[in-house]
Order: structure tokens, then sequence, then C-alpha cells
């Protein structure tokens, strides 16, 4: 772990990760002002004491809607990333062992679904689920499970040569054990990598959904909800759109960070191992 | 060799640039007075046409504009009154069964054909269903009315109603169109009116051309108009401070973003109501002490101060611009939050959840719902958004009635009827489900009476009704505000929607 954190890269992801959990946790228990609360006469007012971060045009409490927001990109982080991850490593698994008809089949399909534009595939969804939290959802993951296959199906196809593994398929050991004994603990952390550089892909697709209005409805807010309200009125009142686009900025580039850092760590580690 | 081939390659690459480049200099028509050749207006809509075909078309977002296309027997006047249009008289016999209009002679409709007796009998056919063409083609408001068109002469036409009907003539505005044209309007319309149609892109817009041969002598005056549609709010703002519409409806929380030097905010009573539509078949619903406290939960002058400041607070559905009709009832329920916990739990539904489907383009819409879900939720009522798109919304709610409650703004028309008409039982587009004997029975009778005071009187009562049983949540007259160009000249505001482009002209 000490050593881990001697890469830059690293322990900058992962400070900024931990500040922004932090403060979305805290928003769970605690925020400055009502953050559906709807304020008659305090329509879009200037940052103040009582007001961080100033009101938008229905005289809500910027700051601590953005705390309130930061719940919505966390759980939709957190959700989307273990479905797609648990889907994609188990059909990577599938397509890494057996080669023939089933990987080939799995990895078609994998294609055609990378081919489809996440947005498109998004706006898809919504239309046959309509736009709530939960169909934002189920976008997000299909748009995550392909490079889940595909990252993860590489690491297997290279551990599957290793001797240890063609041991087992000759002593004729039951292939689903195999995956899950041997073959798994081995693509750890290709999964960790993955799944850190598709928490931030998630979150901005997201942002990207809800800016369109396909996303996240209101009054609930998410951090791309609020960019597309507020910024209509860019010019007169620019806090109702900074706080949220920091903190997308300040995620994704935590994650990726943290992600980058992961991979040398991890590849290190292993490498040495070996 | 390959060198001067390259090189020869290159000149003819560039120059083929050039010629590119020059042709886009060419003086486009646009650009306001200072253009020598056609002048052009270019206007902003919201939402796109829901048809081209006037007799199809539903939303008053599309007429708003078509009435531009299209001109009808009567016109009428800013104030709301009938005038005459392509009749240029009319007399009523005197049990008021029988109309006759006398046309205007030398009208040409857009595709060069004359405007007789028998281009007016075909378009009310066509109106009541009777063309056997297009039998679908059916509007309820003159189907239910009108028994037979008989024409006279080329220039006379009589209309038999089937029953003395005070409203017949503020519908008379409906557009006219030539003999068997019908099965092209939706594609190409053709009406008499001051524009004639030029293309349309769904989702993008129309463009109009002035038509030269419009009675109306010397009007219109700009020769090109290009209708945009814009597809939200911020992106319309962007468009406007590069100066890129001369004439758009705009939202109270942009005005302060519409530069102040290049337009000139109008603003004026749009006759449209905004109200929290209750479904009154959906069970809580149907009793009114519920629907009363919904009434007392919601803070009317909240919503106005925060979605159009300026506007007139309403009780009933009716707007105060129709002022001779008019019934001022906005303070029949006063905000009071306890006296609606107290209904409510009276009724048994002291946590009563409800979903209100709204359409999202609208966004005085969406953000009066997100105000008054705020608002319920501080007497414990749950109110659940559902954001739909417009096509949605005129299929489910519109048609199919198929919502607990809806925001929606309720567009006003020159006569009471058609109003009121909209919470009448047995009426096709009543999605409120409002089921009361009495009104309907007063709007029956309003109908046939003759005497404007005691017609004025019978709707007064009706209005009452609907505050009394409080059929909906009545909440505004929405303000409606218009950037115009500064320097686009003869801006008239109507009481109902309609972009009167007949007027417009640049400053020089």
């Amino acid at each position: 772990m000490k050593r881990a954190f001697r890469n830059k890269n690293f322990a900058a992801g992962f400070i900024l990760v931990s500040v922004l959990v932090v403060f979305t946790v805290l928003g769970i228990f605690w925020t400055p002002c009502d953050p559906l609360q709807i304020v008659a006469d305090n329509t879009l007012q200037p940052p103040s004491g009582e007001h961080w971060a100033g009101t938008d045009r229905l005289g809500r409490d910027v700051f601590s809607r953005t705390m309130v927001a930061g719940q919505t990109a966390f759980s939709i982080g957190l959700i989307t990333v273990f479905c797609a991850m648990v889907t994609g490593v188990l059909l990577a698994l599938l397509a890494g062992y057996f080669q023939g008809v089933v990987g080939n089949i799995i990895m078609r399909f994998t294609d055609a679904f990378k081919s489809i534009p996440s947005l498109l595939m998004a706006m898809m969804v919504a239309a046959i689920l309509g736009r709530s939290f939960f169909s934002t959802a189920v976008a997000i993951t299909l748009i995550l499970i392909p490079q889940f296959i595909r990252m993860t199906r590489a690491t297997v196809l290279k551990v599957k040569e290793s001797e240890y593994i063609q041991w087992t398929t000759l002593v004729g050991l039951n292939p689903f054990r195999v995956m899950v004994r041997h073959i798994l603990p081995n693509v750890v952390s290709t999964i960790i990598i993955t799944a850190s550089l598709a928490f931030s892909e998630a979150v901005l697709t997201e942002a990207a959904l809800s800016f369109l209005g396909l996303g996240i409805q209101p009054p609930d807010p998410s951090w791309g909800q609020m960019l597309s309200e507020g910024q209509r009125s860019i010019m007169t009142a620019p806090w109702n759109v900074l706080l949220p686009g920091t903190m997308i900025t300040l995620l994704v580039l935590g994650f990726n960070l943290l992600g980058d850092g992961l991979s040398a760590v991890l590849n290190s580690k292993t490498a040495k191992e070996v | 060799m390959k060198k001067w081939i390259a090189l020869l390659l290159a000149f003819a690459m560039v120059f083929c640039l050039f010629a590119c480049g020059g042709g886009e200099e060419d003086p486009a028509a646009g650009d306001g007075g200072e253009a020598e050749g056609a002048s052009s207006v270019i206007v902003g809509i919201q939402q796109d046409f829901d048809s081209l075909d006037p007799y199809i078309a539903q939303a008053s977002g599309t007429e708003e504009i078509m009435l531009n296309v299209f001109a009808g027997l009567l016109s009428f006047s800013p104030e709301g009154e009938m005038t005459p249009g392509l009749a240029e008289s009319w007399e009523i016999s005197e049990d008021g069964l029988i109309y006759t209009f006398h046309l205007r002679e030398g009208v040409t409709f857009h595709d060069g054909s004359d405007f007789t007796a028998a281009d007016v009998k075909y378009s009310l056919d066509r109106l009541c269903g009777k063309d056997p063409d297009e039998p679908e083609v059916t509007k309820a408001t003159f189907a239910d009315v009108i028994t037979e068109v008989v024409v006279v002469d080329d220039y006379t036409v009589e209309m038999h109603i089937n029953a003395n009907d005070a409203s017949f003539l503020a519908y008379m505005y409906v557009g006219m169109m030539p003999e068997g044209s019908g099965p092209d309007q939706a594609t190409h319309p053709i009406g008499a009116g001051p524009y004639m149609f030029v293309d349309y892109t769904p989702g993008m817009g129309m463009n109009l051309t002035k038509f030269e041969n419009y009675y109306e002598e010397g009007l219109p005056k700009i020769d090109e108009v290009e209708v945009k549609i814009f597809a939200d709010m911020s992106t319309a703002v962007l468009a406007l401070s590069n100066g890129e519409y001369d004439y758009m409806t705009v939202t109270y929380d942009i005005l302060e973003q519409v530069p102040a030097d290049s337009y000139v905010i109008e603003q004026y009573g749009s006759n449209t109501i905004q109200l929290l539509g209750l479904n009154n078949s959906f069970e809580p619903f149907q009793d009114v002490r519920v629907r009363q406290a919904i009434n007392y939960a919601i803070n009317k002058d909240d919503i106005i101060s925060i979605v159009a400041p300026g506007s007139e607070k309403v009780g009933s559905n009716f707007s105060p611009v129709m002022g001779f009709w008019y019934e001022d009832l906005s303070d029949y329920y006063t905000y009071d939050p306890e006296q609606a916990q107290a209904l409510l739990a009276e009724a048994g539904y002291s946590d009563l959840t409800f979903t209100c489907r709204v359409a999202s383009e609208y966004d005085q819409n969406v953000d009066a719902a997100t105000i008054i879900k705020d608002q319920l939720a501080q007497v414990g009522v749950t109110m659940e958004l559902d954001i739909i798109d417009w096509n949605t919304w005129l299929e489910e709610v519109y048609t199919n009635f198929s919502h607990e409650a809806t925001v929606i703004g309720f567009t006003g028309k020159l006569d009471p009827d058609p109003v009121l008409k909209r919470f009448m039982q047995g009426y096709g587009r009543n999605f409120i489900n409002f089921d009361n004997d009495r009104y309907t029975e007063i709007i029956e009778t309003a109908r046939l009476t003759n005497d404007v005071d005691e017609r004025a009187a019978l709707y007064k009562e009706a209005q009452t009704i609907l505050a009394q049983e409080a059929a909906s949540v009545f909440i505004q007259d929405v303000t409606n505000y218009v950037a115009v160009n500064a320097e686009l000249q003869g801006f008239v505001s109507y009481p109902f929607t309609f972009i009167d482009m007949r007027n417009w002209e640049w400053a020089e």
C-alpha cells in the first residue's frame, strides 16, 4: 500500500476521489439548505453567507443541490460499474475459455454493441423504458459491458496459455472450477483498472444524458441537469454551472488518475512476482 | 512532368475553393432592413408542427403560424371581435338557423384558382366529415353544428345549422381551401392567406413567401418569412444574442439575457390558462375535498413570481383578457396549508400520492410542476413527475386521457364557448373528466342564448362552478413575452395564439 502511494497518479487520484466521497457522504446527513426547497423571492441570487454557491432560477440552494447530486453520480457509478463488471467478467471468462462457437458468439455480440454510439444507445433505452434513474442505469450498464468483456478476455487468453492451466485441462478438472479458482484471481487487477476507468465514464455519460434531458428527471438534482438548467443564465448567473461543472471535472479526473496509477502499481507488482 | 500535373491540380483546387466561397457571399435575402432586395424576417418557435393541414392540426403552436397561410370567411380584430374576411358581409335569419355570407369577389388562392362559394362548401363539408374521400378529417365543433352548406350563387353561401348557436360566427375564421385540395394540404398547404407555403423540414422549420394577390390591399409588407424551430430556450438565448431571430416568444428567466439594444420585449396577457389538471376520474380526485385540498395547498403567487412575473392570477378556466365574460375568482382559494391538510385528513387521503405528466418542451409547465411538487410535499402529498415529450403528451393525455394529473396551458379562443366547453360531459377533449350536470346544462344553454348579457351571466356561473367544484387548479393567465427585433415594426397582439405577420415592416 505504501508503495502504491509513491505513484503520483495514484496518490493524486486517491485523494481527489476521497475528498469527493466525503463531500457526497456528508450530503446524506447534512446540507446547508434543503436542496429541493423552492423560495419564490430568492431566485438567481449570487453566492452569499446563506447560500454558499448562490441559488438557481427556482430559488434553490446550488451548494446543497450539488452535494445531493453527488449521491446521484456516485450511485449511478457504483451500480452500473458493478452490474457491468459482473456480467462482463462472466461473459469474458466464458469467451476466453471456450474459444470456439461460444466465444465467437459472445465476441461478435460485443462488437455489435460496442459499435452503437453510447448516446444513441441511451436514447434507445430511454425510448423503451421511459426517462428515470432506472433507465439511465440500464443504459450506462449496457454501454460499459463491452469494455469489461474485451479487457478481461484479453487477460484470460494470456493466462490460459500458462502451463498450470493447460495442466488442469489434461487432468480433466471441471472447466467452471478452473475459471473461478484459477483464472479469475489472475485477471482481478485488470478488472480493477477497467472498473476505475469505467466509473469515470459512467459519471460522464450520466451527466451528458441528464444534460440532454434523457437522464435523471427534475426535481431530483444531477450535475448534468444542473449544467443544462444553469446554461441559459450562464451570462447573468455563472454560479449555477460553476460548481456542478467543477465537480464533474474533478470526479472524472480523479478516477482516471486512479485508474492510471492502479495500472502502473498493479502491473509492476505482477511483473515482480512472476 | 509529374510536378506539373500536381501544380495544375493544386491550382484547380484553389480555384474551386474560390468559386465556392464566391457563391456564399451572394447577398442573402435576409439581414433585415439593409437588404435592398427582398425583405425577410426570421421567426423562432418552440415546437414542431403537428400537421400542416389546419383541419387536422390540433396544437395552437401550429395555428399561430398557419393562420398566416389561410384566410377564413371572417377575420378578427386584436380585441377579439369578428370582422369581415373573405366574406364581405353576412346575415343571420330570424330564428338564428341560417347564416348567409356574401363573399368578396376577385380573391384567388395561392394556386391561382378563384375563390368562390364552391370552395366554401368544399371546405366546410370536409370539416364536417362529409367529403367521401376523407371522412376521417372531422372537427366535431363543425360537424355537430352545421347541417348543410348551400351554394346560392358563385359569391353567396348559406349555412344551415341545427340549433341557434351564439358562438357560431367565432368559428368562421377557419381557413378556406380550394375545392379538391384536401389530400395535399398536409404536404403542401394552399390557402388564401397573406403568406404562401414554400417548404417545410420536420424538426427544422418552414419557409413562407409573400402572396402577391392577397385580398387586403398593400399587405403583407415583408417578402419572406422563415419559421425556425429551436430545440430549447438555452440554445435560443445564444441564437438571440447572435441576432439569429427577429421574432421569438421567450420565457421570463431569459429576459435579462436578451440583448436590450437590438430587441424590444413586448408583453401581453396571452389568454392562456395554465392549470394543474386533475383527472377527476382518478380515484382520490373523485372526492371534491381532495381537489379542494390541492387548491388550498398551492401558492399561485409563488408560481407566478418565479415562472412568469406580471401574469394575472386566475381562479377558474378563464382569462381576464376576455373582460366581458370574465368572473373574478382569483381569490376563491387562498393559500392555506392547514386547511389543505384538514381536508385531506377528512377525506382519508393524508398520504396521497399521484403522478403528474408534463411535456418536456414547455419549460413554464415543467417549472410550475416542479414548484407544485415542492408545495404539495409540505402538506404531505407526494406528486411524482413524469416528464414526457409533446407528442406522447398529445397521444396519452389529450387523446387517451391516460393521466392522473398534468400541467398544461389551455389556449384561449375568441368565444367563451370553446374555452369552457373543455370541461363539459361528453366533450371529446375533456381529459380532466370533469363531470357536472349543471355545468354541462349551462354550456349547452349559453350556446343557444342570443342575448349577450344573459349569455355572459351563464358563463360566469359556469366559471364559478369550476372554482367551487375545484375541477382543477387554475393558476394563471400566462403573460407572453416576445423578443422583437428593435427595427421590426408592426407588432400586434391578440387574445389567442396568433403571430400576425401582415403588418410587419422594417424601419427605414
